[in-house]
């Protein structure tokens, strides 16, 4: 069969070759360069998870705040040029880029800009050197209610190309905003606890380890406000000179004061854990016969858990495409909207 | 000492046999091209640095925008990422390049031999296929020390012994100038539409025609500016690699090592004296949002031998050296996902070189005998649909302008080539750790004139399937 099919090609290709067939060589010519140019500019883009978008039950100048700090973090999450990294440095903070359509809603919008970025990972068929640009859009919705949209896409500077993220990189920039959100919450429940903090300290932090500064922190200012003299304690040269009746009443403060601190986090929490229910309590089940919920919210992202048709999740935060879940079983991951449907 | 004349009975060839040569060449061009293709595509540099292979490739081996600038650069980044105390230690920057495949070859009106031996023969078309592998590529490139690049690139056919597709050292940044840069040993010619990078991989489709034309008759040695060359090249280039030039002094050796000249299609070492000059010009310019463009101009000006001085018997020294000389321009068209490469060629040999005659033996050459003269071209399309999917098409064709003499001049397309190639090259695999290609091609070449009985148009086709890898 391959063969005969062989013998045909040859044979209208040498009728197309023969000494009378220019005319059908140009046009073949011409009809394949046609072809391939108007698959160049026509053809479907590189399709992605564009447009992550989440409500937050905030007030909209906390999440700008936050927003703005995050981007002028420097860095872009979520991405890397080199296998090894994990993250884009050298990012700059602008309020305007012609790397994104212009944003004629309400909103206040920012960008993060990385130039001369190589071929930037969890942008699809990300290729060449070019430029990383981040928007955040935050839009008021309401008093303590606020809409926030992030997009990452990656233009290649000779081509021109534009790679939308897979998704990747807007959870991770999300994920910046959302622990700085976190922590700027705990230091006004700290606050409202009436412990007073340092001004450095009310202001959020870009360090990974910002929960251990953040309890380190509060423990030390607590032991201090409540007792000047355990400054002391801390200094082992000292100690010696304090007699071991006022060294035990010491030593009871600290451990009183050590207990109060873990019933305050333990309350925090839980009231944590209210407001997230609480805000996100809603409910969908799996319509698809088999559904994967998955790390990430992109397609190639690990698989976390086989979801069946009828299961129900708990919605825990939402993107354009993807939404966040907890399944019956307690697995948190992310699953294609599509998916999903409303429980009757 | 005695002077040899190597051209001045030639000129009494028969016409047939001119034709049965140049079928030679052509089905030995297809052997050499299946039998050792280069390999342009290094994983090695993406496991050094720990970058995607689409940091470099539009898709594999052809070079995007800032591959053009890294190669240029003498493998470097220009960043601390260059440092050696960013290299794994297991790290070793060799790839090894080689393509199972299964092909077809098919050449219509081949001279058949008469068993009785009583009559010339008759012309049948002769098809050939069956699996296969390609040769095998060895490649090693990289830097010794900050702006000390080099590349050694032995490479064998099957059955064939290794030799050096390429070896030199190159000195990059002199002055601290990306302008000045100085190679030395055997490398590729600057050719911007790189033989070297390409898609086709078929014997004909391979072939490159213009890249290594030869009239009918003509004893030039020189293999065509696809060959690498033995020599020394100044080069440099703008930040963004966009304003290229080059200069090479090459030995007149075609690449051969030993000092080896050619003439007639016989090769004696330890003969050359002369030296060619290849220069090389290109700039690059965006258009909106359609991608670079490259526009250059090129020229390769050489001598070759017309004969020899002998001591007892063996050639000791090329003599009577004439000029020949390829020039031309080309371009390199992007509209997003389609580049176009267009080339234009001109080239012309001597009357001596075109006719085989010794420059001492002026006699011999024929009544009317001029220096051949051709031009040609090609036009080649990629369709990146993505980075793991490429199509390709190729016209090509050569044509001659002036033959050597006139009775080659009485067959008016002998030697002509006129080309196409089609394929697509679909990459499952792309990684830093390894690339593989699983290569379909379908390519066809009519020579004008060539066949030894009837003297019409002979037609050659390729058909290949491979898996192209490397590691």
């Amino acid at each position: 069969m391959g063969m005969f099919v062989l013998k045909w090609a040859q044979k209208r290709l040498a009728l197309a070759w023969s000494s009378d067939g220019k005319t059908t060589r140009i046009g073949m010519a011409c009809l394949l360069t046609l072809f391939m140019t108007i698959g160049s500019f026509c053809r479907t883009r590189d399709t992605g998870a564009a447009s992550f978008s989440i409500d937050l039950d905030k007030p909209f100048n906390e999440v700008l705040a936050i927003v703005d700090e995050v981007a002028h973090s420097g860095s872009i999450k979520g991405t890397f040029e080199y296998r090894g990294d994990e993250q884009l440095s050298g990012a700059l903070f602008t309020e305007k880029s012609s790397l994104f359509p212009a944003w004629t809603e309400p909103g206040k919008v920012f960008y993060k800009i990385r130039t001369k970025a190589l071929s930037p990972s969890h942008f699809l068929n990300s290729n060449d050197v070019g430029t990383v640009a981040v928007r955040y859009v935050v839009q008021e919705r309401g008093p303590s209610s606020t809409r926030l949209f992030i997009d990452a896409v990656y233009i290649e500077n000779a081509r021109h190309h534009g790679h939308p993220s897979d998704g990747y990189v807007e959870t991770c920039e999300f994920g910046e905003i959302g622990k700085l959100l976190k922590d700027r919450e705990q230091l006004q429940a700290l606050a409202a606890s009436g412990q007073p903090l340092s001004p450095e300290k009310e202001s959020t932090s870009h360090s990974q380890d910002r929960q251990e500064e953040i309890k380190a922190e509060v423990e030390k200012r607590t032991a201090h406000n409540n007792n000047p003299k355990s400054a002391k304690v801390a200094d082992p040269p000292k100690v010696v000179e304090i007699d071991s009746a006022k060294l035990n009443d010491l030593r009871h403060a600290i451990a009183e004061q050590k207990s109060q601190m873990a019933t305050e986090r333990a309350a925090l929490e839980n009231l944590e854990a209210q407001a997230r229910q609480m805000r996100a309590s809603e409910y969908l089940r799996v319509r698809s016969e088999r559904a994967e919920l998955k790390v990430l919210p992109y397609s190639h992202a690990r698989v976390v858990e086989a979801l069946r048709r009828g299961q129900q999740v708990t919605v825990l935060a939402k993107s354009t495409y993807w939404y966040q879940v907890r399944s019956e079983d307690g697995e948190e991951g992310w699953i294609s909207h599509n998916l999903l449907e409303v429980e009757p | 000492m005695q002077l040899c004349d190597a051209g001045s009975r030639k000129n009494h060839v028969s016409r047939s046999m001119l034709k049965s040569v140049l079928a030679l060449v052509v089905l030995g061009l297809s052997y050499v091209t299946i039998g050792s293709q280069p390999s342009y595509a290094i994983p090695a540099f993406a496991r050094k640095y720990g970058l995607p292979c689409s940091a470099c490739h539009i898709g594999w081996p052809i070079l995007n925008v800032f591959g053009q600038q890294f190669r240029d650069n003498g493998y470097q980044l220009g960043n601390e990422k260059d440092s050696p105390i960013y290299q794994n230690p297991s790290y070793w920057p060799i790839t090894f390049r080689v393509t199972p495949q299964w092909h077809l070859e098919s050449q219509t009106k081949v001279q058949i031999d008469d068993p009785t031996g009583n009559t010339p023969g008759t012309e049948q078309t002769v098809t050939t296929h069956g699996f296969d592998l390609s040769g095998l590529d060895i490649w090693t490139a990289g830097t010794l020390y900050k702006n000390i690049s080099f590349s050694v690139l032995p490479s064998m056919g099957e059955g064939d012994t290794f030799h050096f597709e390429n070896a030199w050292v190159r000195f990059d940044n002199l002055l601290k100038s990306p302008w000045l840069n100085v190679k030395v040993g055997k490398f590729e010619l600057d050719t911007l539409l790189s033989e070297k990078r390409f898609l086709t991989l078929s014997g004909v489709g391979g072939a490159w025609f213009n890249y290594h034309f030869l009239p009918v008759g003509d004893s030039n040695g020189f293999g065509g500016i696809g060959d690498n060359q033995m020599g020394l090249e100044i080069s440099g280039h703008n930040k963004n690699s966009y304003a290229r030039y080059s200069i090479a002094l090459l030995s007149s050796v075609d690449g051969n090592p030993g000092l080896t000249t050619t003439n007639g299609g016989i090769a004696n070492p330890a003969t050359a004296r002369t030296y060619d000059t290849f220069i090389n010009l290109n700039e690059g310019f965006q258009v909106g949002g359609l991608g670079v463009q490259r526009v250059g101009v090129y020229g390769y000006f050489g001598q070759n031998p017309t004969y020899y001085l002998t001591s007892g018997g063996v050639p000791v020294e090329g003599r009577g050296n004439r000029s020949f000389s390829r020039v031309g321009a080309y371009g390199w068209w992007y509209l997003k996902d389609l580049d176009i490469e267009t080339l234009y060629m001109h080239g012309q040999d001597n009357v001596y070189l075109g006719n085989g005659i010794a420059v001492n033996d002026p006699a011999g050459l024929p009544p009317g005998a001029a220096g051949p003269s051709w031009n040609g071209g090609f036009i080649e399309a990629h369709y990146t649909y993505n980075p793991q999917l490429i199509f390709t098409g190729r016209y090509e064709l050569v044509h001659m302008s002036r033959q050597a003499n006139p009775t080659l001049a009485a067959l008016p397309n002998l030697g002509n080539v006129d080309s196409f190639t089609i394929g697509y090259r679909w990459y499952p695999i792309m990684l830093s750790r390894a690339g593989l290609a699983f290569h379909n091609e379908y390519s066809q070449a009519k020579t004008g004139n060539t066949s030894v009985l009837s003297q019409s148009d002979q037609t050659i086709r390729s058909v290949m399937i491979g898996f192209d890898f490397d590691y």
